[in-house]
């Protein structure tokens, strides 16, 4: 592996190469999860900065990807309003509550949770709210980079679960998990693609 | 060119050009509202400072001129507008809000990096130059002036009020020669100048805070360069004015 990773979409199909080596490549109108291992954590930067280089790729951080000196409410809100035009009205803490309800937030959180300072939050509610912008703003290709590292077998069904809505919501759009190779690495259902960089090989999932 | 770049002076100058290039984005709602805040912080907020630096500043000022020079009103008055209305009230304005906010911008954009902020901005679609550098170029070139312009009314205020007690004479009359004496050309230029520094400092303490590595000692590092190199900046331009003026004269 040489690691020198670029992505290139041609024809509506992302494709993933190691150097001259191809190893992943999806198409962005056929939906489903994907899953791409890597051996180590810098193999999983140097992926997402290949991969989030092609228009229409979004990623998700397993942190959530939240700024720290603002709140929930005007983290989720900045992406949205950035190019919104000085007369919208719309309502930026509406759309906040239905998609943080998407994701499974018991409804008193909702309450207080705009408020608050990311590092406030616990890890799971911190990669909610990152969701849930990408629920109200979903990109062509969703990547999830490395969002079961350190979590216990319940909050990674927790996880998975919640990451459900985006199918149902855009059942056309993938979703691609990049994880660490790990012995506790979850099981993703109805994963249509595995590559595994640290066997070098591409195999029908079995996952 | 790479010569030019690699060096600190050249880093400067571009994200100089950056900030004039891009200065059409602050339209937009949010970089507006992030402009207020930055021109609330770095001058609304030195307010009180400002003005009991000034108040002492003109006090003092008059005082030592007519010890210096005894009760000749109209020289007084000439130096206190060349002295204290030019050269000074921007000088130490500027360097108020040097010692305010060149350490908090270059130390907040430090944490920024630190935590990784500039990517998660440019994921979220947010240009993170546009969005953390322009308002905090721009609220200083804006917020400096405007400080400038309430140290000179507070000074020259507080003079005229030492000059009426020092030398009897009746307040009206001491502004009155005063506005004779003062030139709008050098009012102006004085502002100007104000507004040079405000972009100096800016310039400065962005760059710093923004391009250090990310790691801890990156942000007081980022602080001490930003205050240090901007201190020195404003003397800079502070000298340039000088010049200038004494070449136009």
């Amino acid at each position: 592996m040489s690691g020198d990773f670029h992505a290139t979409i041609d024809a509506r199909r992302l494709s993933l190469f190691d150097g001259r080596e191809l190893r992943l490549a999806l198409s962005l109108d056929e939906g489903g999860r994907h899953r791409l291992v890597v051996p180590e954590a810098a193999t999983a930067r140097q992926v997402v900065m290949a991969l989030e280089r092609c228009a229409g790729v979004g990623v998700l951080a397993e942190d959530g990807g939240l700024l720290g000196a603002m709140t929930v409410a005007e983290n989720f809100s900045l992406a949205l309003r950035y190019d919104s035009e000085p007369g919208d009205s719309r309502d930026w803490e509406r759309d906040l509550e239905t998609a943080l309800q998407l994701c499974g937030l018991p409804a008193e959180r909702l309450n207080t949770l705009g408020r608050e300072q990311p590092m406030n939050l616990d890890r799971m509610e911190r990669w909610a709210v990152g969701f849930a912008r990408c629920l109200l703003r979903p990109p062509e290709l969703l990547v999830i980079d490395r969002a079961f590292a350190g979590l216990a077998r319940r909050q990674a069904d927790a996880l998975i679960a919640v990451e459900a809505a985006f199918h149902q919501r855009n059942p056309f759009r993938p979703v691609l998990f990049i994880d660490l190779d790990s012995h506790e690495l979850p099981t993703l259902p109805d994963c249509r693609t595995l590559v595994d960089l640290t066997e070098l090989a591409e195999t029908p999932c079995h996952c | 060119m790479n010569t030019l770049t690699g060096t600190r002076l050249g880093a400067y100058l571009v994200l100089a050009w950056f900030a004039a290039s891009r200065r059409r984005e602050l339209a937009r709602p949010l970089l507006r509202e992030q402009l207020r805040h930055q021109v609330f912080n770095a001058g609304v907020s030195a307010l009180p400072v400002i003005g009991v630096m000034a108040i002492l500043t003109g006090v003092t000022a008059v005082t030592q001129l007519t010890a210096l020079v005894g009760a000749d009103s109209d020289l007084t008055q000439r130096m206190l507008f060349l002295g204290l209305f030019f050269e000074l009230a921007p000088l130490l304005s500027a360097l108020v809000v040097v010692a305010r906010s060149s350490a908090g911008i270059a130390s907040e954009l430090a944490v920024m990096n630190l935590h990784d902020e500039f990517t998660t901005l440019r994921r979220l679609g947010v240009p993170a130059a546009d969005y953390l550098l322009l308002p905090r170029i721009f609220g200083l070139i804006i917020a400096l002036p405007a400080v400038t312009a309430c140290f000179q009314v507070f000074a020259i205020g507080s003079g005229w009020l030492a000059t009426a007690v020092l030398e009897g004479r009746p307040l009206a009359e001491t502004a009155g020669r005063f506005l004779d004496l003062a030139d709008p050309w050098l009012a102006l230029a004085s502002l100007l100048k104000s507004a040079l520094m405000g972009a100096a400092v800016g310039i400065i303490a962005c760059h710093h805070g923004s391009s250090g590595k990310g790691s801890t000692q990156a942000i007081s590092g980022a602080a001490i360069q930003a205050v240090g190199t901007g201190l020195i900046a404003v003397f800079v331009v502070d000298v340039l004015f000088a010049v200038l003026v004494y070449a136009l004269r």
